[in-house]
């Protein structure tokens, strides 16, 4: 399905956010892991607010989650309804020092795969984590 | 001169049709929407749909029973809690109220301001409104509908009342409640005199609730398997204490197929009162269409239970999976061979047997093999009783086919014992077919 210069997860045709948004980027990476775990088709929904991510996640019972990363999970920033800056990233990595989010933002770039020591995203207060690995409930 | 005049007679006639067939057109425009419910400045702006979200329907229904609480307080014995975690015990009364003018003030604070607002409602007068009562209860939700608006939610809830420490029926109780998002916070209104939930109007309002001692909420996190055991809980209990709840959600089709009326329904429990209540859900499948998720749930048993879902606690139930044919097993059928189809209705009577449903088997059995051998259902029914176990397995031994029959030889092992069977069978149109055994 690729029909652009990305693989299927992040193509338009596919993936209706914003291209170089948070949300294009997360929801992506989040439904090529459903997908090729065979958790689900992809993400259940495809808001264009990162932060609100966390929240939905919650009211509808997809995926549990909490407030420890883990690896496949979404890191999520900031509330849906609040007018402060809001972020979703992937987490591809996590060790005793830090975690290891992708992502991108502002419509600008990818940032690629960053390193954030355990007090500077702490410091951040992520609303917390999506585990995409543990889903609640059967998804399409 | 007359030309003219002519004219102006022709432009006025035009003018009066076109007034007039606007005026119809708005008029019936506005009918059309009053129906939809969607009107311009009509009563209400959102159209309410079930709440499918389990998070969501076990958090309101939490919501729901604090308020059941703080009004059917007993100070001297403990009531119902359901704790963030979703687990229900039982406390003696909620922190912070000691005394009626505390407990007042706590159902005060759960009150919608619109509610308190439209009845002019204050600690003093707040009895006349609300019915203060010193037995506990417990609030089982039977169904939520839902709309949405930036940083609220409002749900139309109804629900049982029992009485706590004997699980008498109370009644059905309506309720709408109002989740503002931003400050986790609940209110909630009554519903008098209402019978349908779909008759709750759902407004649109997105004013604040502001927080005080009692109204915050966080939502339950609860899983499909954790969702699936309530449903079960909930089929099992009712049967036995509220069948007519039950009969009124069995699949339309299936209740036709299956049952004459209420009271056939009636005694179909009745003879199987043991059986349900061990029902508890051992394991189940998903199927997700397009416009309902359909759960598949078998008991310890063997026993199949299907729910169509259309919402939380909004479906038609299916009791087994053999007297109306399911999507999945026409499709499967139609591709199957010969031998196959003959094992899939081999399969059903061994499921109708397990369940006990000698009805069904009897249905199925030939004119001529009947009248030789159980002339009517009571003969049938005995001899099936007293001759097969129960949980049997199947184990399909040797096929033959003979012109349009067809002879299968099984070994039935059940609980307690281990039997051959030859059964013949000769297919029918569909899915139909008709059979008899070795007896």
């Amino acid at each position: 399905m690729q029909d652009g210069p990305f693989p299927k997860w992040w193509s338009s045709g596919y993936n209706r956010l914003t291209p170089f948004q948070c949300t294009w980027w997360a929801w992506g990476r989040a439904s090529r892991f459903l997908e090729e775990n065979n958790i689900a088709e992809k993400y259940p929904s495809d808001a264009q607010n990162g932060g609100g991510y966390y929240s939905e996640n919650v009211e509808n019972g997809w995926f549990n989650y909490g407030k420890t990363p883990k690896v496949n999970s979404l890191v999520c920033w900031g509330w849906a309804s609040r007018n402060s800056t809001t972020h979703v990233a992937y987490v591809e990595g996590v060790t005793d020092e830090g975690i290891y989010v992708s992502h991108a933002g502002s419509g600008s770039g990818w940032f690629g795969v960053k390193f954030y020591e355990n007090a500077i995203y702490k410091e951040l207060e992520p609303n917390g984590y999506i585990y995409l690995d543990d889903p609640l409930k059967t998804l399409k | 001169m007359d030309k003219i005049k002519k004219l102006m007679v022709i432009v006025f006639v035009i003018i009066v049709i076109l007034a007039i067939s606007i005026a119809v057109l708005n008029k019936k425009s506005e009918e059309d929407s009053e129906q939809d419910g969607i009107g311009l400045g009509k009563k209400y702006d959102y159209i309410a749909q079930p709440v499918d979200a389990f998070p969501v329907y076990y958090t309101v229904e939490a919501c729901v029973q604090k308020y059941i609480n703080f009004i059917n307080l007993d100070f001297n014995k403990k009531y119902p809690i359901v704790d963030d975690e979703g687990n229900k015990y039982y406390s003696s009364i909620p922190d912070g109220i000691e005394n009626k003018e505390d407990q007042k003030e706590a159902i005060y604070d759960l009150l919608s301001a619109s509610y308190k607002n439209s009845n002019n409602i204050d600690l003093k007068n707040i009895e006349n409104y609300i019915k203060i009562t010193d037995k506990p209860l417990n609030f089982t939700a039977l169904g939520m509908n839902y709309i949405e608006c930036d940083g609220a939610r409002l749900y139309s809830v109804y629900g049982r009342l029992e009485e706590y420490a004997t699980d008498n029926f109370v009644g059905y109780a309506y309720f709408k409640v109002k989740f503002d998002v931003n400050n986790m916070t609940f209110s909630i209104e009554p519903i008098n005199n209402c019978e349908n939930i779909d008759d709750i109007i759902l407004e649109k309002d997105q004013e604040t609730v502001e927080k005080n001692d009692y109204n915050t909420f966080v939502y339950r996190q609860i899983g499909e398997t954790n969702v699936l055991e309530k449903y079960i809980a909930y089929l099992r209990y009712s049967m036995l204490k509220y069948p007519q709840e039950i009969y009124e959600r069995l699949d339309e089709e299936y209740k036709n197929a299956k049952f004459k009326n209420e009271e056939d329904f009636e005694k179909y429990i009745e003879e199987r009162k043991e059986q349900i209540t061990d029902i508890r859900l051992d394991k189940y499948e998903v199927n997700i269409y397009d416009d309902y998720t359909q759960y598949i749930c078998m008991d310890y048993s063997g026993n199949y239970y299907i729910f169509n879902q259309t919402g939380v606690m909004n479906f038609d139930i299916l009791l087994d999976i053999y007297t109306i044919d399911l999507p999945e097993f026409t499709e499967k059928y139609t591709g199957a061979t010969k031998q196959e189809k003959v094992m899939l209705n081999i399969d059903k009577i061994v499921e109708a047997l397990n369940a006990k449903d000698y009805n069904y088997i009897y249905e199925k059995l030939a004119d001529e093999f009947k009248e030789n051998n159980f002339k009517t259902y009571e003969d049938f029914k005995k001899y099936a009783s007293e001759t097969f176990d129960i949980e049997n397995e199947i184990t399909f031994d040797e096929y033959n086919e003979t012109g349009s029959l067809s002879t299968y030889k099984i070994t039935l092992t059940g609980k307690n014992k281990t039997m051959e069977k030859t059964i013949i069978i000769k297919l029918e149109e569909g899915t139909n077919f008709v059979m008899s055994f070795s007896v």
